[in-house]
């Protein structure tokens, strides 16, 4: 019903553009009736429960392909782009600035593809004028979609955060992704990198523009040896050395020196340490900070929004007051109990196997017994490649550990999860295939202990909480 | 049995897609019959002696990998020409390549006659093979930028998916105990049957015994994904 309900209102809209085609030409005209399909499709959101940020933006660049390249933009423009991370940076970006009194236009909901964007200017665009209604234009960036944003919307600031493998079967590879940021930037665009990253960090050498650096200090929590196979830089890109490293916060992030030529880490302009993330706090440059989740990637993206602010003319002080004062909210999620024991449902891309290991080292570091939650039905959101090889990327065995009780393993790749935790020496009887999922609620409670960590794709999530509630429901009856 | 030595050949280069889970595979088989196994990680800084290895593995990188270990490998041609025949090899993703004339028209090891070039777009997606070698479907992953022209000695023969380029119907390539293919990810765990007949053969020529063991986790998770995509008859 839905679909056809959709296809009908796809064609009257086709309908429309095609007899209005000559129209479309004007880009006021253009910028209104992208106005008017968002407020429809903002009407229409409670049918099809979706977010239509990709439509308006979509016939609106079908007929009218160039208009981009005749708006007025505001004086500074951000981009922010990375492998991992850049939702959040970008938040805490626009939080720190609206608290600031700047009007920003930015992606709030995520979308962050080619036809996002564009629809998001339109509708800060004034009509007539065609100046975009803000002092800071700030977008997320897909790195695949930023080549074609940046040939209309030039940047006076980029924030890349870091590039490590993701998704492959859509992205391919690190250099892959890398050489896409690369190639799109140009010198009249200041970088703010982090250096932590060789692979970011290559732009320190490359770039002819001006180029910002941060990057983390030694912390308490930072290893001496790699802690995981998946590496995607451990050779100099210059000269193809092996680089040596002071010490590693995760994956091929750390601080680094190649033993023949110049590459390195070395000195950068914003410096994080002192982090403390049982009371939330690090410093920057001496600057003390509040961190608004007690995770080691809060780090990364407070201290990137400390870093473009600063280099946009904020002062510590007028930072500090968002950061520490008027705190930006992180996003909780609703506190499942299942009879006494607290659930906490982390969501974690299959497909980035450095954000899926901090999130199995998160579990672990977590106080006291635990039972963990493991599967999916679709490996990507993104794409419908069923690629398992990522089990294989990410260091399961860091689930070996006598805090964990048990792990349940659902989904249809249930058994591929079961034997990959075999190979990390797992003992079988604390790995409980769940055929039925229906038995998973009365299992869990009557074979596990401890705290409860559910690490599913996005397609069980919902399932999992119907059943969490379902239960909730059972036990208050 | 002697101790069985397994090298993982720029393992720090030469590992994209969860290869590692290849010599995990190879090192657990081996395990199951008894042996006893012993991994050396080897690289670019290493000076690896070929001959006292049984089992080399080399994994897919990315194209500046394939170049870096392209021009690092090239020291042992020929001692890697002396030792083929003699032992077992699985190069799978691009690291095929190394293995033939040459790659974008630049020297390879020369082993074999195949030359590699790349492509503009990249393959990729699920693939479904059959081989002369086990029964039942081999399922495996692609996702490459790199093309072989491979003419004869085929590992698998497509059912669906992508041949070594446009005009074949075959991938990979198989000769004495070489095995090479353009698939990636954890082939030896996604498919016990072929990881057996490699440990098998390798048992049958060093007159150990061997005994088929197939009641494991793998068995399993590979009859459930062929049952789930339904693929149990997609070889006769």
């Amino acid at each position: 019903m839905k679909k056809i309900l959709y296809n009908i209102i796809i064609s009257i809209v086709r309908f429309l553009c095609r007899i209005s085609k000559p129209l479309l030409k004007n880009d006021t005209f253009t910028i209104i009736i992208n106005k008017v399909f968002t407020f429809g499709c903002y009407i229409l959101k409670p049918v099809f429960k979706e977010d239509a940020t990709v439509t308006p933006g979509y016939y609106a660049t079908i007929y009218n392909k160039d208009i981009l390249d005749r708006l007025h933009y505001p004086k500074i423009v951000i981009g922010v782009t990375g492998s991992s991370g850049k939702g959040s940076t970008t938040a805490l970006i626009a939080h720190v600035l609206t608290g600031n009194g700047y009007k920003v236009v930015w992606n709030k909901n995520g979308s962050n593809v080619y036809n996002a964007a564009t629809t998001l200017i339109l509708n800060n665009t004034k009509a007539f004028s065609k100046k975009i209604d803000a002092d800071v234009l700030l977008l997320e960036l897909d790195e695949s979609y930023i080549k074609s944003i940046f040939n209309k919307v030039k940047p006076t600031h980029l924030v890349i955060t870091n590039v490590t493998r993701d998704q492959p079967a859509r992205n391919g590879d690190a250099d892959i992704i890398f050489n896409k940021i690369a190639d799109s930037i140009d010198s009249n665009t200041k970088l703010i990198i982090n250096a932590d990253d060789p692979i970011v960090n290559r732009l320190k050498y490359m770039n002819k523009g001006e180029v910002i650096t941060y990057g983390i200090a030694k912390t308490n929590d930072s290893y001496k040896i790699p802690m995981s196979y998946t590496f995607d830089a451990a050779y100099c890109p210059l000269c193809h050395t092996k680089l040596k490293y002071n010490y590693y916060h995760y994956g091929h992030i750390g601080s680094y020196k190649c033993p023949k030529c110049e590459f390195k880490r070395g000195n950068v302009d914003y410096e994080a340490k002192d982090i403390n993330l049982e009371k939330n706090f690090m410093t920057i440059n001496k600057s003390i900070v509040h961190l608004n989740k007690d995770v080691f990637f809060c780090c990364y993206y407070t201290l990137a929004t400390f870093a473009i602010c600063s280099e946009i003319g904020l002062t510590t002080k007028n930072i500090q007051d968002y950061l520490n004062k008027y705190i930006m909210e992180s996003k909780r999620m609703k506190q499942y109990y299942l009879g006494k024991r607290k659930v906490e449902m982390i969501e974690s891309k299959n497909e980035n196997a450095l954000s899926y290991l901090q999130s199995l080292n998160y579990i672990k570091k977590t106080n006291g017994t635990k039972t963990v939650i493991l599967g999916f039905d679709n490996v990507s959101r993104r794409y419908s490649f069923n690629d398992i090889s990522w089990l294989y990327d990410v260091d399961f065995e860091i689930l070996n550990d006598k805090s964990i009780d048990k792990i349940f393993c659902i989904g249809r790749f249930r058994y591929d999860v079961y034997v990959r935790l075999k190979y990390a020496n797992i003992q079988s009887d604390k790995i409980i295939l769940t055929d039925d999922l229906n038995h998973l609620i009365p299992l869990v409670k009557k074979k596990s202990k401890g705290k409860i960590f559910t690490m599913v794709c996005f397609d069980m999530t919902g399932l999992l909480k119907k059943l969490l509630n379902e239960e909730e429901k059972h036990e208050t009856n | 049995m002697k101790l069985i030595r397994i090298a993982h050949l720029y393992y720090d280069l030469m590992n994209l897609y969860g290869e590692r889970g290849n010599v995990l595979a190879l090192s657990e088989a081996l395990k199951r019959q008894g042996a006893k196994v012993m991994v050396d990680n080897v690289s670019k800084s290493s000076k690896i002696d070929f001959n006292k290895y049984d089992f080399i593995y080399i994994g897919c990188g990315t194209e500046n990998s394939l170049e870096i270990a392209r021009a690092d490998i090239l020291r042992y041609k020929t001692e890697l020409k002396k030792v083929i025949k003699k032992k077992f090899i699985i190069a799978t993703g691009n690291a095929l390549s190394l293995f033939g004339t040459s790659i974008n028209g630049r020297e390879a090891l020369d082993i074999f006659n195949f030359k590699s070039k790349t492509v503009r777009n990249r393959i990729v997606g699920e693939q479904v093979y059959k081989t002369y070698l086990v029964d039942g479907p081999i399922i495996a992953f692609q996702n490459r930028s790199i093309i072989n022209d491979i003419n004869e000695n085929h590992l698998f023969e497509v059912i669906s998916g992508n041949a070594d380029n446009q005009k074949s119907k075959y991938e990979g390539l198989h000769i004495n105990n070489f095995y090479g293919t353009s698939s990636i990810g954890p082939l030896l765990i996604r498919n016990p049957k072929l990881l057996d007949k490699i440990i098998k053969d390798f048992f049958d020529e060093k007159k150990y015994p061997y005994k088929e063991i197939t009641d494991t986790p793998e068995y399993q998770a590979y009859n459930e994904y062929l049952k789930m995509f339904k693929l149990e008859k997609s070889v006769k």
